[in-house]
């Protein structure tokens, strides 16, 4: 009865469900960005290793977030995550100039995956609260996100340590989703 | 591929090599074993935990098992590891007194971070940290917060050490600004390192100087001034040591400092030399009229605010008491009390200020302790000798000083120009005793009476006189920097609110719960003792009875002049008296304003240290220093 029931709730007030992936590389404040977004706080963390997953409710949508530990010899393991994913959300390190290629290639990589080809892309760029950070359309241009083809993509500046930017990116992207991107 | 791999696994055994070499096997901050992380800024090798805290200040950080490191990685690893990052963040490290963090609370390993990589608390710069575990932080802010130029180390150490009181009441706040004030510090490193090796010597002083206000500290509110004092008193133990070193190269700037270098005998001479100095006094008058022409020039509204409300009357009680003083002398010689010399130091610095600020105990005293500590080094040596003297006298003078404090003042004051106006000031102070009704007036007159009639006797009091006579140079020497700048503005304002403290004076001559005595005391006495302060002002200004207690004052320069070979000094110290006079004044209102004793005392002292900075920085401590000093003690 009560699995009926939220089904005919969900069903009546358009709930979606959308099981969400948070990557990029170590570093970069995914797992900041999950718990901020999941506690409305920040927390400590260590290096992930392996995973975090939590749901966010957000505009009627209920994000399944999963948060992959971003280190290099693990990166290989996100494909473990791929499939029935609806959308990405790739986390940048503004700060970290000198690997922005390094995350230029494992974003480049990952549009590549065939398992993810029906997803959205949330790219945020993060640590906008460091100095030196660059802005969005510096991190477009070093991610070359003008070569991404039959995609939605959309790059929000965000700082996770002050809460800034990651809930108009989460607007976009349940506006996207709801839109039938997802 | 293979290449790949092979390279990889060479890299991967050459970090587990290095994990394995004992520095590594441990977390560099918490010590907790088998790092499993690499802090690329650092090049140290950290558990779980620390990594993620790292990553909070924004270092980076890789895992030994799940990144793959460049080959300059690798080398700039096996140049760097957790021996190498010791020697540079862990200088100042001290595993008896710094512990490490505990591995499972993430706040204090946060703070750990931040102190050993952000502000950099033990990587040398800041090697006083360490000294007291209580106080580190705070004595770090203070000298970072100091320029490096200033010549007297003492000065700077007391500055230091005043604030870190002040501080220390407030912790959270110290902490905040040592953060600041660290990151600033580059630039004064090699000042710091110069002044750590006097910190270290002093850690352990210090903390046996903070105890001993406990002991003494009868009462709570007092407690902090007391701490001050002993501190500052403590302080320039040190640096004595320290200075008399140095100093003794440069060349003493004052006789006195060659005195204290004799150790307890020492002062026996000084003692003398002030007798000798009272007969050449009264041949030198005309040099006092000058140096009173001077003060009157600067601290003139000052004097003429002190002579208006105190008016003639005061004058003409100088002139007239002081033959009347003489008398006073030989009964005191007759009563020579060992406690009372003791204290007679201490009351002493305590009237000097309180002549200069013309009132006030309670900032006198403070005045007093950072005086000392600002004195030279040879200052800080007599200071030294007589620290366990003052400590005695500090308690008696205690319960004297509260009623005495005010009265005490003057008379000090002229202890220090001449024992003769010490007389007089006696007369006064038992007048305004006797307006005051205080019971404990007499007895103090007598103490200082006793000491002023064996410097003349010149055959016993060797060690008190020479205390009194340090403290007193060094007093004013202290002052004297602070004061030109400081002197001409507070001095008005301040120094008629100061007057009021003076009943708060003894109290504070004691431990520091002066101010809440001061409330208390200032409306009974303040007027009171105003009227004592504003005579010996007068007389200072250069009226003629004043002259004569010009005179008086003299000796003592003229002492310092033969010692330094210099009449400006006994100028310089006219001078530099009133400004002193006001300096302490300032302090006073300070402490007054503020409920906590640190904190005024600071703050008293912040501005007096820049002064004194400068006035080193002006005038080497050659003779001049030497006699500036010593004339601000008459004045004072």
């Amino acid at each position: 009865m009560g699995i009926v029931f939220t089904r005919l709730f969900s069903s009546l007030f358009g709930n979606k469900e959308a099981r969400i992936l948070i990557l990029g590389l170590d570093n970069a404040g995914k797992t900041t960005i999950l718990y901020r977004l999941r506690m409305g706080e920040v927390v400590s963390t260590i290096p992930t290793i392996g995973f975090n997953v939590e749901t966010v409710q957000y505009n009627n949508i209920k994000f399944q977030v999963w948060d992959l530990g971003g280190q290099t010899s693990i990166r290989p393991y996100w494909r473990c995550y791929f499939p029935n994913t609806q959308a990405i959300i790739y986390v940048v390190d503004s700060s970290d100039t000198d690997r922005l290629v390094v995350a230029k290639e494992e974003f480049h990589a990952i549009l590549e995956e065939e398992e993810l080809k029906g997803g959205v892309v949330l790219l945020f760029a993060n640590k906008q609260d460091l100095p030196g950070a660059l802005d969005d359309a510096a991190i477009t241009e070093a991610l070359e996100l003008h070569k991404i083809k039959n995609r939605q993509w959309a790059i929000f500046k965000t700082s996770a340590i002050k809460g800034e930017g990651l809930f108009e990116g989460l607007d976009w992207l349940s506006n996207t989703l709801k839109s039938g991107g997802g | 591929m293979l290449r790949k791999g092979k390279e990889e696994d060479k890299t991967e055994k050459t970090i587990r090599g290095l994990l394995k070499e004992p520095e590594n096997r441990r977390c560099i901050n918490c010590n907790s074993l088998g790092p499993q992380y690499v802090c690329t800024t650092f090049w140290t090798f950290v558990c779980t935990n620390c990594s993620g805290v790292h990553r909070e200040f924004s270092h980076r950080v890789k895992s030994v098992s799940m990144a793959k490191f460049k080959p300059e990685e690798i080398s700039d690893l096996q140049a760097g590891g957790n021996e190498r990052a010791r020697q540079i963040y862990f200088k100042s490290w001290d595993p008896q007194r710094n512990f490490y963090p505990d591995a499972s609370n993430l706040y204090k390993i946060r703070e750990f971070i931040r102190h050993v990589y952000i502000d950099r608390k033990y990587a040398g710069q800041n090697s006083y940290d360490k000294q007291s575990i209580a106080k580190p932080d705070r004595k770090n802010d203070s000298n970072e917060q100091r320029s490096p130029d200033t010549s007297s180390f003492g000065a700077r150490d007391e500055f230091k050490e005043r604030r870190s009181f002040g501080k220390a009441s407030n912790s959270g706040r110290d902490e905040y600004e040592l953060r600041t004030f660290d990151q600033s510090s580059p630039s004064k490193r090699n000042d710091e390192r110069n002044l750590k090796n006097i910190f270290e010597q002093r850690s352990p002083r210090h903390i046996q100087e903070n105890v001993r206000p406990a002991n003494h500290r009868s009462r709570p509110t007092r407690f902090e001034i007391v701490d001050d004092r002993f501190r500052e008193d403590g302080s320039v133990k040190h640096y004595d040591r320290h200075l008399q070193s140095k100093e003794s190269k440069s060349g003493s700037r004052s006789p006195g400092s060659q005195g204290s270098g004799k150790t307890s005998l020492p002062a026996i001479q000084p003692i003398q030399n002030i007798i000798g100095d009272k007969v050449p006094p009264l041949s030198i008058g005309e040099p006092p009229k000058a140096n009173n022409d001077k003060n009157n020039e600067g601290t003139a509204k000052v004097l003429k605010v002190a002579n208006a409300t105190n008016e003639n009357t005061t004058n003409e009680k100088q002139k007239e008491d002081k033959p009347v003083q003489y008398s006073s002398l030989i009964d005191f010689d007759a009563n020579p009390e060992p406690t009372g010399t003791l204290a007679e130091p201490q009351a002493q610095t305590m009237a000097s200020n309180s002549n200069v600020e013309t009132s006030s105990a309670p900032s006198t005293a403070t005045e007093k302790a950072t005086v000392a500590s600002k004195l030279d080094s040879v200052e800080s040596w007599i200071f030294e000798l007589s620290a366990p003297s003052v400590a005695t006298a500090a308690p008696l003078n205690s319960s004297e000083a509260t009623n005495l404090g005010s009265r005490k003042g003057p008379e000090v004051s002229n202890n220090v120009g001449t024992l003769a106006i010490t007389v007089v000031e006696n007369d006064r102070t038992l007048d305004s005793n006797n307006s005051n009704s205080m019971a404990l007036v007499p007895s103090v007159p007598l103490d200082q009476s006793p000491q002023a009639a064996r410097a003349g006797d010149g055959s016993k009091t060797s060690g008190r006189k020479e205390l009194p006579m340090d403290l007193f140079a060094s007093n004013f020497t202290a002052f004297t920097p602070a004061a030109p700048g400081w002197q001409m503005r507070p001095p008005h304002g301040i120094g008629y609110g100061m007057q009021f403290h003076p009943p708060v004076m003894p109290m504070a001559s004691f431990p520091n719960p002066s101010k809440p005595s001061n409330p208390f005391d200032i409306d009974d006495n303040g007027h009171q003792v105003q009227a004592a302060v504003f005579p010996s002002m007068s007389s200072l200004q250069g009226a003629m009875p004043n002259m004569l207690a010009a005179t008086a004052l003299q000796p003592r320069p003229s002492h310092y002049a033969t010692a330094l070979s210099s009449h400006v000094s006994p100028y310089g110290m006219s001078m530099n008296p009133v400004p002193g006079a006001y300096m302490g004044q300032q302090p006073n209102n300070m402490s007054l304003t503020r409920p906590q004793g640190y904190g005024g005392g600071q703050d008293a002292f912040a501005s007096i240290n820049p002064i004194q900075q400068g006035n080193g920085t002006d005038s080497s401590p050659s003779a001049t220093n030497s006699p500036f000093s010593r004339g601000r003690n008459p004045f004072g």
